[in-house]
């Protein structure tokens, strides 16, 4: 489908990033084999446009409408001041404006956890890399290839269980600019991983951070995962996970997103290994002029396996959220176990929540089921707790922690402490 | 002047007027209860008094220990003392009892500008009430009323009132969906907590309640308004005759 056309001056949205990729391609890393890549992804960008509301996937969500255009390759900047996780005893990469400006001393690490940048293993030959920068999907997937300019490789050894987590860290700070990283997490057979990852940033004017993330695991690697996505202010950030899971392998996610204002989550799992399980929760808050979007697809090519997509949001203000869940069962997927529960709350009139589950099911023996609903603070629960002398405003938060409870009830004990501060401050300023 | 003076309260819900002028005082200390047939208003009775939003007041006063309830919002009345032990309890999930007892107590200490309760107090207090209506940690750890049995539900209830130390407890039909050995143990509570500085209003259908908890008064309420009152007798009559024979006798 040929891209709409939008000016920004006399030239279109994917003009301008024409442009941009023709100044900045020679300063991005990993000369020869890639720079074709990055080529053909931007033909791509140029061939589909950037995604817009008539493409199935982004119908909530309408990126192109929301992207003003005009934005600098951002140069990153030192953080400064307090930061979430600053405290925890962990393994942790630091990234600023598309540019990884902390990753630990490989000697600090134990024997089978590899940590590279992008830019360094771009650097290299890097023949294995080379299966995760591939031109794909219409979407923002070609974008951050083209602009691609670093990112974390975590390997995990066979059988290694990395004794504290790995952090991912990345903030954009700086208003008017644009940053694309992409990462690959990769488990071998056996190995255990906990991976914290923290979006942060608050800027005045428009920024676009795109994150590509290919996530691996073989054979019985499990795999935990937290994320919050708690970019601020006129920031917008895309993020692309690419879940594959082996024989007996298992993802557990957290995902919690607000403050932004637009921030997307695409993940996609691939259950290829007979007795493979996919468990995801996640849970927003969009307040006034905050789009959230989780769009999650989950196919179950093996026997024996289980997904698990559970979503919980409040939108205030004029906050919308969106939460797409397509499950496909394959034929040979039988005895599949899926299910998927999205709900929401809305917290004033001018809120928004679509929610959107999809089952196709081509195996005859499987379990199958999902739910979605979205309502109002109860009013009966409401006057319960006023009738026990808790204010009305009180009441309400009370009833707001509680229902976004189930989600951050599922945060390891270590880390839930943070992730309420963050979400106590967050659900402060959501107001109604 | 009475503890809780309740004069020509007309109350009316979506456009229904329920209470056509009900007038009851209740003294400092006193039990009173009400009963009536389906549909006299009784929970229109209690809701109104406990502030609940959709029941308006249209006409007549509610004084409580000199002051005007009915200028009160729901959680002021509640600082103010005022107790609703509901008929159907509200599930709260994800709220535990622990966090909701502590909240509520809290910030009635906050209106009335008292210190906090700290936490050993209060768990102490919590462990020794709940132990007294037969209620397992287990429970109480969980959310408020989910999972729970209707005795369970109404055993909670009273189980905030003695947290909560009320001076005026409203009991909406607490008899209601229960065996005998729960009603005995919700009335042995309420009966426990019978002091000079507090009063119950007892809303019941039944009078098998009030044989367990004895009150002062009984008041017949029919068609929106009081239309008898009497001592503990008046509930064995009732008993007898039905509510058609006591209130065409009215």
């Amino acid at each position: 489908m040929a891209a709409v056309e939008t000016k920004v001056g006399a030239v279109s949205l994917e003009g301008e990033i024409a442009s941009l990729f023709a100044k900045v391609r020679a300063s991005l890393p990993g000369a020869g084999w890639l720079q074709p890549l990055r080529a053909e992804a931007l033909s791509r960008v140029m061939r589909d446009g950037l995604p817009h509301r008539r493409m199935e996937s982004w119908k909530y969500t309408d990126f192109r409408g929301k992207y003003s255009g005009g934005l600098e390759i951002s140069e990153g900047v030192e953080p400064t001041g307090e930061r979430a996780f600053d405290a925890l005893k962990c393994h942790r990469v630091d990234t600023s404006g598309g540019q990884v400006v902390g990753l630990p001393a490989p000697s600090g690490l134990q024997d089978g956890l590899e940590i590279l940048s992008l830019g360094e293993a771009l650097a290299m030959p890097s023949l294995w890399l080379r299966q995760w920068m591939q031109p794909g999907d219409p979407g923002i997937e070609n974008l951050n290839l083209a602009f691609a300019s670093d990112g974390a490789l975590i390997r995990v050894g066979r059988g290694v269980r990395v004794d504290r987590p790995v952090l991912l860290r990345s903030i954009l700070a700086e208003s008017g600019t644009v940053a694309h990283t992409r990462s690959v997490v990769a488990l071998e057979e056996g190995a255990e991983l906990t991976l914290i990852e923290y979006d942060d940033g608050n800027v005045e004017r428009q920024s676009l951070g795109t994150l590509v993330t290919a996530f691996v695991l073989e054979a019985g690697a499990r795999l935990k995962h937290l994320r919050l996505t708690a970019r601020e202010g006129a920031s917008i950030i895309v993020r692309l996970d690419s879940v594959e899971l082996a024989q007996d392998a298992s993802y557990e996610g957290v995902i919690f997103s607000s403050g932004a204002a637009m921030a997307r989550q695409q993940l996609s799992a691939r259950l290829v290994g007979r007795g493979a399980s996919f468990n995801l929760a996640c849970a927003y808050a969009a307040g006034d002029g905050q789009h959230t979007d989780y769009t999650v697809d989950v196919v179950h090519h093996a026997d024996h396996t289980t997904s698990r997509i559970l979503a919980r949001g409040v939108a205030s203000g004029d906050g919308r959220g969106v939460v797409q869940g397509k499950v496909v069962v394959k034929p040979e997927a039988q005895k599949s176990d899926s299910y998927q529960m999205s709900r929401a709350l809305l917290l004033s009139p001018r809120a928004e929540i679509d929610q959107k589950p999809e089952l196709e099911i081509f195996a005859d023996d499987v379990k199958c089921g999902h739910g979605a609903t979205i309502g109002a603070i109860d009013v009966n629960q409401l006057f319960y707790l006023q009738s026990r002398g808790v204010p009305e405003r009180e009441a309400r938060q009370m009833l707001v922690d509680a229902f976004m409870g189930e989600i951050t009830e599922r945060v390891p004990d270590a880390y839930r402490d943070v992730v309420e501060h963050w979400l106590a401050g967050r659900m402060m300023e959501l107001g109604s | 002047m009475s503890f809780l003076d309740i004069n020509g309260l007309h109350v009316t819900i979506g456009g229904k007027e329920i209470l056509k002028g009900l007038t009851l005082s209740i003294g400092e200390g006193e039990v009173h209860a009400i009963m009536g047939p389906n549909g006299s208003g009784k929970s229109t009775l209690s809701y109104a008094l406990a502030g609940r939003a959709g029941y308006e007041v249209t006409s007549g006063t509610v004084m409580f220990c000199g002051r005007n309830l009915i200028e009160m919002k729901a959680e002021e009345r509640a600082a103010a003392g005022v107790f609703l032990a509901m008929q159907y309890p509200v599930e709260l999930p994800g709220v535990t009892t622990i966090n909701f007892l502590r909240t509520a107590l809290n910030e009635q200490a906050k209106a009335r500008g008292e210190p906090e309760i700290d936490a050993v107090t209060f768990l102490k207090r919590f462990k020794e009430e709940r132990e007294k209506l037969a209620m397992s940690d287990d429970m109480v750890k969980r959310a408020v009323n989910v999972g729970f049995s209707g005795g369970e539900k109404k055993r909670n209830e009273v189980l905030q009132m003695a947290m909560l130390k009320p001076r005026l407890a409203v009991l909406d039909e607490t008899d209601s969906g229960l065996d005998i050995d729960a009603l005995k143990l919700v009335a042995t509570g309420v009966n426990g907590l019978r002091s000079p500085d507090r009063s119950f209003l007892v809303i019941t259908h039944y009078q098998r309640l009030l044989d367990h908890i004895v009150p002062d008064r009984v008041h017949v309420l029919a068609g929106g308004r009081i239309v008898k009152s009497g001592g503990p007798e008046l509930a064995h009559e009732l008993e007898a005759r039905g509510y058609d024979g006591i209130v065409r006798a009215a």
